[in-house]
């Protein structure tokens, strides 16, 4: 369905933008993720060794994290007359929501490349061994 | 609105047998690109397929809707490519996740090759912005989504032949003494001397990958250029069927893949994937696609882009998605936990994987058949919450309160909802550009191709990341890897 909102013609470039923009946020998720490991103690020894209290603390703040989504479900509209009237909005048309819109999609790609290309280029980069 | 979708609208099913544009028969080789439009309006009694001779008439239109014009039928002959395309990538992408995840570790990869290899294998997605744009812009051959379907699984089928070719990915047994288990003799899997040196494997990789997404975004286009053509009263078929396809093929294929990898050994996956999308050739060679199309000068493609992405009906519920799904950050220490702490055995962290892949696609046809009826905002608020509950009894768990319940079965029942909510979420964008079209709010869904991320999105977002991420740790644990993963 969404598939009929491709202007025709351009239907290539316009699914994979928006694919691309979302699996740039899900990338992007995967890599806050892995940088909270190191705020508390969640090493296997310390796990082992009968401490989880950096488990607990680790599983409360990624918990709040998901959780503040609902912050903003408000941009999401409620039902197809509130999507007609966003559509006939006075914002409709902005050129700053569109050019964030694709500054947001073209510098996640971009982040996507470089770090892609870091790993290949210079291999422990990000401290690897 | 344009001339071919206000003459869709008034297609009915009843005008099946009285439609002047009702044919039996529809000779493709002949079809010019001015006959295009009546190609994509024609309805068939279906008589003119081969299995009307041999079944009843009702099994007939049950594998061809009558109801759809004869473009949009999948299984057609001059279609059949596409719902083979989804289910094609859904099973690579289930064979290939252990195999491109574990492979490297057993050849001796450092952990920075290793980082290497996973992005080579990310980095062709990173371009599907400009495999799109390129097949809009040059035809290849006179096609624009036929003649780069076909070169991108050649290239993915070529690159596995090169590896199988010129490496050798079997495994060499050797027995050694174990003092860990009072000197008797073990078994352990080593590479052979000429097994595939770390850059070659990386290659070849880097090369299917690029075929493997660039195949992918043909598919997509294709099918957003036919649900164009589907009439009111079916729009969504054609795409939930794809991505049913799709779907269906990660649940089948991950699963096998791991006991096969672990039975077999990589070269039984690589041939897998060697000719998986050689057999796909064969469907895209009967796919339809009219040749030399006119196409739109790059100038105007890029200003109605740049239109769409400016409505506030655009901007602003994208600009929620990602920032929803950039807040969905994981615990990435839980697998560790599982493995570590509570010793869950590679069968335990198999079976949550195959259970995770069953009950998302379970919340998926919850939702298309029971909570499509709830507003987008009620979903997400009440799958938001649950899923805060459900995050929340881990702790029960790690303090290891399971109201009598063995472990596994807490930690099983805990993921079973958490993949049931992210299947139910998972339609809820999809609802909401149908809901949209439904309204006949032509000129707000025409400009709205940002919607169509929102489908796709869920399928990487929930999907891949569920189904290799347990096999992975699992095989990392079996191979001694103490690191926590994420």
């Amino acid at each position: 369905m969404m598939v009929h909102l491709c202007p025709v013609g351009s239907e290539g470039a316009s699914y994979a933008m928006f694919t691309t923009v979302n699996n740039c946020a899900s990338g992007l998720a995967s890599a806050v993720s892995t940088g909270l490991l190191g705020i508390w103690d969640v090493s296997k020894e310390t796990m082992v060794s009968g401490d989880v209290s950096g488990m607990i603390k680790l599983t409360l703040l990624t918990t709040c994290l998901q959780t503040a989504g609902l912050f903003f479900v408000k941009l999401l509209p409620n039902t197809k007359a509130d999507l007609a009237t966003l559509h006939g909005d006075y914002y409709s048309g902005s050129r700053v929501g569109g050019f964030i819109f694709l500054s947001v999609t073209i510098l996640s790609v971009l982040y996507a490349i470089v770090v892609s290309l870091l790993n290949i280029i210079a291999p422990g980069w990000a401290g690897e061994s | 609105m344009n001339d071919s979708d206000s003459s869709m609208e008034e297609q009915t099913p009843l005008s099946l047998s009285s439609s002047p544009k009702s044919r039996s028969s529809l000779n493709l080789e002949s079809i010019t690109g001015e006959e295009y439009k009546v190609y994509n309006d024609t309805y068939t009694p279906n008589n003119d397929t081969f299995l009307y001779r041999y079944l009843p008439i009702e099994y007939v239109n049950k594998l061809y809707p009558t109801n759809v014009p004869r473009a949009v039928q999948l299984l057609r002959k001059e279609n059949l490519a596409v719902p083979a395309c989804y289910l094609c990538v859904g099973l690579l992408q289930g064979l290939s996740g252990p195999f491109i995840n574990v492979y490297p570790i057993f050849l001796g990869a450092t952990e920075a090759q290793q980082a290497t290899i996973s992005s080579i294998r990310s980095l062709p997605a990173s371009f599907k912005l400009v495999f799109g744009f390129w097949s809009d812009n040059v035809p290849f051959m006179g096609y624009r989504r036929k003649a780069y379907m076909f070169i991108g699984w050649a290239m993915s089928s070529a690159a596995m032949i090169a590896l199988l070719t010129f490496s050798n990915l079997e495994r060499i047994q050797i027995d050694a003494n174990d003092d860990k288990n009072n000197g008797n003799a073990t078994t352990t899997l080593v590479p052979p001397d000429d097994a595939p040196s770390i850059p070659f494997l990386t290659l070849s990789l880097l090369i299917f990958g690029t075929g493997f997404w660039f195949a992918d975004v043909m598919g997509d286009s294709i099918v957003a250029e036919k649900a164009k053509m589907e009439p009111e009263a079916c729009r969504g078929q054609l795409q939930s069927t794809c991505y049913a396809c799709r779907f269906f093929g990660v649940m089948i294929a991950a699963p096998i893949s791991t006991v096969l990898y672990t039975k077999f050994g990589p070269e039984v996956i690589v041939t897998l994937m060697a000719l998986l999308p050689m057999i796909m050739l064969l469907p895209i060679y009967s796919l339809y696609e009219v040749k030399n199309a006119p196409v739109k000068a790059t100038r105007d493609q890029c200003g109605e882009i740049w239109n769409t992405v400016c409505s506030r009906a655009v901007w602003q519920p994208m600009g929620f998605v990602y920032i929803y799904n950039v807040l969905q950050v994981g615990n990435a220490a839980w697998r560790e936990f599982l493995m570590s702490v509570l010793m869950f055995e590679d069968w335990q962290l198999n079976s949550l994987f195959v259970i995770a892949n069953v009950l998302l696609y379970v919340g998926v046809m919850a939702y298309k058949y029971y909570f499509i009826k709830y507003s987008w905002r009620a979903i997400y608020v009440g799958t938001t919450l649950l899923n805060a509950i459900l995050s929340l009894l881990q702790i029960l768990l790690i303090q290891g309160i399971t109201f009598g319940l063995s472990p596994f079965v807490f930690a099983l029942g805990d993921d079973i909802f958490a993949d049931f909510i992210a299947g139910v979420q998972f339609l809820v964008s999809y609802t909401f550009a149908q809901e949209l079209s439904e309204t006949n709010l032509f000129i707000i869904s025409y400009h709205i191709p940002g919607i169509a991320c929102l489908y796709h999105v869920q399928c990487t977002i929930y999907h891949v990341p569920v189904t290799f991420e347990p096999i992975v740790l699992t095989i990392l644990h079996v191979f001694g890897d103490s690191r926590p993963q994420s």
